[in-house]
């Protein structure tokens, strides 16, 4: 062991002075041969004869000096050393055949780690709840009800008689999702988050990072006292402030208690992931939890206002199955307000299913996409190792007849087989990290559970494997068909233009083959999903959206409980927007087409009554009169609003729903019902006219499943006045081009990326999230706009100023109730770094 | 046969060894002088082959059991001089003993038959 030791350092020590032992080694030989010729000579031969004498009997000094050598070397080292060299010399003089070969590799790796991590993260991993395994979205399905029950989620009176009736079989909690502003001391920023009942952290398994969880007696019947921040939001704008617990901040102007900060790895899913279907203005991350506090119009059991989620989390041996019996014994009592043969009962979805369900099939089939393309990548690195070790035969043949064994032949093919593998996989690990940081900045789709991806490193080490496997695998056919061939002396044989032989031509043909049929597979792939992106194009298209921009604000109903204040400001909204120059039109509207479903109702004409189960489906938006010319949404038939329809019942209905009428049935002055929130009593509201088709959600065609057109909700827009909706979107349309062509001037444009950040806010006055018409059809993304846009922002900040400016006060932060972190010096920089805006001095 | 081959050629390795850790067991010598003083303690008998000498002695030395340093000659020349190190005089002795047991076996061996 000892003498191991010995050896192994000794070695090392000489592996850093090579030359000098040489040297030594040299200069040892030299003397023996020197002494020898001395007594020679001294014997009495002659100095030449001497020295060839004494030359003789050494024998051959070269190879003395080889076996020597060996003592102080690592054989194997120095072999992979020399080869390594000689691989570097061999692959640098086919600098194309390396490229190609690295790129390809590096193209595999990257593209495949890149997709199985986000697959891995999104629909592989855990939720990180305690046992998310018994965590259940609870849905409530109306059979032979209304269309609109699939695409909604739970009323909050039916969720009443759940939890009275089936407490055995599960924990419920019901959230809603919820906008506040959050007023600090020198801005008001508007905050995205959740209403949430008491036992939802205790439900998920999850304790406050600092504090404690909302006490039970805040649960449902409670009072709105208290919050939960996310640690983001915590960190964001309150500085991470250690002190924030038990301290009163004020949201949308009234006092809450900060009841805890949730730890930083906690996930929740966005505002509308955990509703089966896109809710128009629902998009933004949850960042803080404040109790339900349902009010007494939100607790009527029934089959309205199913706006809130469930989750349920099953109690230790009590099934899905059983779950679901006992949620719908109390389900079936749900009032189901005269529509007779339907049957209430609720479906229970696995958390993750619901969450990441929409998004499963996209990924699995990009999965599928990258595994063809890696296992093209092995197939294609195949046939270029293969080719270009069946050029080496005279290479081969020279070194073999210099005495390089078939082991040397073997060992330097998979040495150069590992720099190319080691050189694609560094480029390729490259690859996938930026790639995924890209991915995760700037998803071009909607992924759920995306801020959790991360490149997982056994992801990267199982396709490393792959790549190298195979790299290895076929740099070693042609050598060990080469070093057969060389073994038995052929070099004659193999001149430089010697053609493989009859095996190795059927491994590339067959690997041509196989390159070929995987192509075909991806090219038949990428024609199919470039048909649907032209038909999903087609079917979303939307005007000439190039020349319409948007502009989102937020008008809570704490603050416009007045009748008549929010379309006091909605009209000077509009006046402001048109009056900017270069305004064609401008209106508003409750939701924008393609942003998803709002107010969602079952549609029944007078003219032609249907039972609840056929009645179609219909996405209500409340919208001025100058909206339809301002989005470009062109009229069929009839006519479009004016002023003077403002409080009468009256409706314009979309071409498809037109369609839904018999031929007998003139859709214009047809007459639809309208039930009002919280009424038994139906409006019957006259159809004035006939919209071009517009749809209320993009058209989702990835999964290249598309939605039936029955399923679609179908728009129905009606005068905005009279009706109660916090979030509202500016439309206008401009003459000429706006946007790219004539980009911001320096000047403005600073202020313009601080204008883009969206959901700004004061308290009295619109927070807003601006876009332009294509946005919405695209799905987000950051553009810089264009002049136009720059008025439209102003005209709504003046519009903001004269709102604000009367009520300001009221609102003013209350500093003695500000936590100490959310002070700031005056003049400093707020600390979200968002733009302040609205609350001036006045 | 080949495997007789083999042991054999240990044997004589082996015996080399010996042979040039006996050689510098009081002095330290140059390669050509331990080739010279086995020759002539041998009267002639084993002749090192001076091929074999040379990996030998690098062995010896990398196993740690001979120490080396330059010196002069006596021709005044720069030479190579190596010494038995501790590891290498108590490998000697262990060499010694396992051979005078051999040699005595193989004589007591021989003088019977």
């Amino acid at each position: 062991m000892r003498e191991a030791f010995r050896i192994l350092r000794a070695r090392m020590k000489a592996f850093w002075r090579r030359r000098e032992l040489d040297r030594d080694l040299e200069e040892e030989i030299a003397f023996h041969l020197s002494e020898k010729q001395r007594e020679l000579e001294e014997a009495g031969a002659l100095a030449e004869a001497a020295e060839l004498a004494a030359r003789r009997r050494f024998g051959n000094a070269s190879l003395v000096k080889e076996q020597t050598r060996e003592a102080w070397i690592f054989r194997s080292v120095e072999n992979t050393l020399r080869d390594g060299r000689y691989a570097v010399r061999v692959l640098r003089k086919a600098p194309a055949f390396t490229a190609i070969a690295v790129l390809t590799l590096a193209f595999g790796l990257g593209a495949n780690t890149a997709i199985f991590s986000v697959v891995k993260s999104v629909l592989l991993d855990r939720l990180p709840y305690k046992e998310p395994g018994r965590l259940y979205k609870i849905q409530e399905v109306a059979q032979d009800g209304p269309k609109q029950f699939p695409l909604t989620c739970v009323n909050a009176g039916n969720f009443l008689l759940w939890t009275r009736q089936a407490g055995p079989a599960a924990d419920l909690a019901l959230l809603m999702p919820s906008t506040h502003y959050l007023n600090l001391k020198d801005e008001t920023v508007e905050i995205t988050g959740a209403r949430v009942s008491a036992n939802l952290f205790q439900i998920l398994g999850i304790q406050p990072w600092i504090g404690h969880s909302f006490s039970p007696d805040e649960d449902v019947m409670g009072k709105a006292g208290s919050v939960i921040l996310t640690n983001a939001l915590w960190k964001r704008l309150f500085q991470s402030y250690p002190g924030i617990v038990g301290q009163t901040i004020r949201m949308n102007g009234s006092p809450k208690v900060v009841d805890g900060v949730l730890p930083e790895s906690f996930y929740f899913p966005k505002q509308n992931e955990l509703y089966g279907s896109n809710i128009a203005g629902w998009t933004h991350p949850i960042e803080y939890f404040v109790n339900l506090a349902l009010q007494p119009g939100e607790m009527r059991p029934g089959l309205q206002m199913l706006n809130f989620a469930a989750i349920g989390r099953l109690r230790p041996g009590i099934s899905a199955n059983l779950a679901t019996e006992q949620l719908s014994v109390a389900e079936a009592q749900v009032p189901t307000e005269g529509l007779s043969g339907v049957k209430m009962h609720v479906a229970l979805h696995p958390l993750k299913t619901a969450i990441v369900g929409g998004a499963e099939r996209k990924l699995w089939m990009v999965m599928a996409g990258a595994a063809l393309v890696l296992l093209l990548v092995c197939v294609n690195l195949a046939g270029l190792l293969i080719a270009k070790g069946a050029g080496r035969a005279h290479e081969i043949g020279v070194r073999a007849a210099l005495g390089a064994g078939r082991m040397d032949i073997l060992r330097q093919f998979l040495i150069e087989a590992l720099m190319l593998s080691a050189a694609g996989g560094t480029l390729g690990m490259a690859a996938a990290y930026w790639g995924l940081r890209v991915l995760v900045r700037a998803a071009p789709v909607q992924i759920p559970r995306l801020s959790s991806i991360a490149i997982d490193e056994r992801v990267l080490f199982f396709s490393a494997a792959i790549t190298v496997t195979s790299a290895v695998l076929f740099s070693l056919v042609p050598a060990l068909w080469l070093s057969r061939r060389s073994s038995a002396g052929t070099v004659k044989a193999s001149g430089p233009n010697t053609t493989p032989n009859r095996a190795i031509s059927r491994i590339h043909h067959a690997l041509a083959a196989m390159e070929i049929a995987f192509c075909t597979v991806l090219l038949v792939s990428a024609i199919l999903l470039a048909q649907s992106l032209v038909r999903v194009m087609r079917a979303n298209a939307w005007g000439n959206v190039s020349h319409v921009l948007t502009l989102s604000f937020f008008t809570p109903h704490t603050h416009y409980q007045e009748p008549g204040r929010r379309a006091q400001l909605i009209t000077k909204v509009i006046e402001s927007a048109r009056n900017s120059p270069g305004v064609e039109a401008a209106g508003i509207t409750t939701a924008l087409p393609f942003q998803g479903q709002a107010w969602g109702n079952d549609v029944d004409f007078k003219e032609d009554p249907k039972t609840a189960k056929d009645r179609p489906n219909a996405n209500w938006r409340f919208v001025s009169p100058d909206y339809f010319r301002a989005a470009g949404i062109g009229l069929v038939s009839g006519r479009f609003l004016t002023g003077f329809d403002y409080g009468r019942p009256m409706v314009l209905i979309s071409q498809r729903l037109a369609k839904e009428l018999p031929h007998v049935v003139r859709p214009v002055g047809a007459h639809l019902y309208w039930m009002p929130p919280g009424s038994k009593t139906p409006v019957w509201c006259e159809v004035i006219g006939v919209t071009a088709d517009v749809r209320a959600q993009p058209e989702e065609a990835e999964d290249g499943q598309h939605q039936r057109d029955e399923e679609v909700p179908h728009p129905v827009h009606r005068p905005h006045r009279g009706v109660a909706a916090e979030r509202i979107d500016v439309v206008e349309s401009q003459h000429g081009r706006c946007g790219h062509a004539e980009g911001p001037d320096d000047e403005h444009a600073g202020q313009l990326e601080a204008d883009r950040r969206p959901r700004h806010a004061v308290p009295d006055a619109p927070g807003r999230d601006e876009r332009d018409g294509r946005q919405d059809v695209h799905g987000g993304g950051q553009r810089r706009q264009g002049e136009g846009h720059r008025r439209l922002v102003e005209a709504v900040d003046d519009l903001e100023h004269a709102a604000t400016g009367r009520r300001q006060r009221e609102h003013a932060v209350d500093e003695d109730e500000q936590p100490a972190g959310t002070r700031h010096p005056a003049g400093g920089r707020p600390p979200s770094g968002r733009r302040r805006c609205g609350l001036r001095a006045g | 046969m080949g495997a007789a081959e083999a042991n054999s050629g240990e044997l004589l390795r082996d015996t080399l060894y010996m042979l040039i850790l006996k050689a510098v067991e009081h002095r330290a010598l140059h390669g050509y002088a331990i080739a010279s003083l086995i020759q002539k303690r041998s009267d002639s008998a084993l002749k090192v082959e001076e091929g074999a000498l040379y990996p030998a002695l690098h062995r010896l030395e990398v196993r740690g059991l001979l120490g080396s340093e330059w010196g002069l000659s006596e021709s005044r020349r720069r030479a190579k001089y190596y010494r038995l190190t501790a590891a290498g005089r108590k490998q000697l002795a262990k060499e010694t003993a396992r051979w005078k047991f051999l040699a005595a076996a193989i004589a007591r061996v021989m003088e019977t038959a």
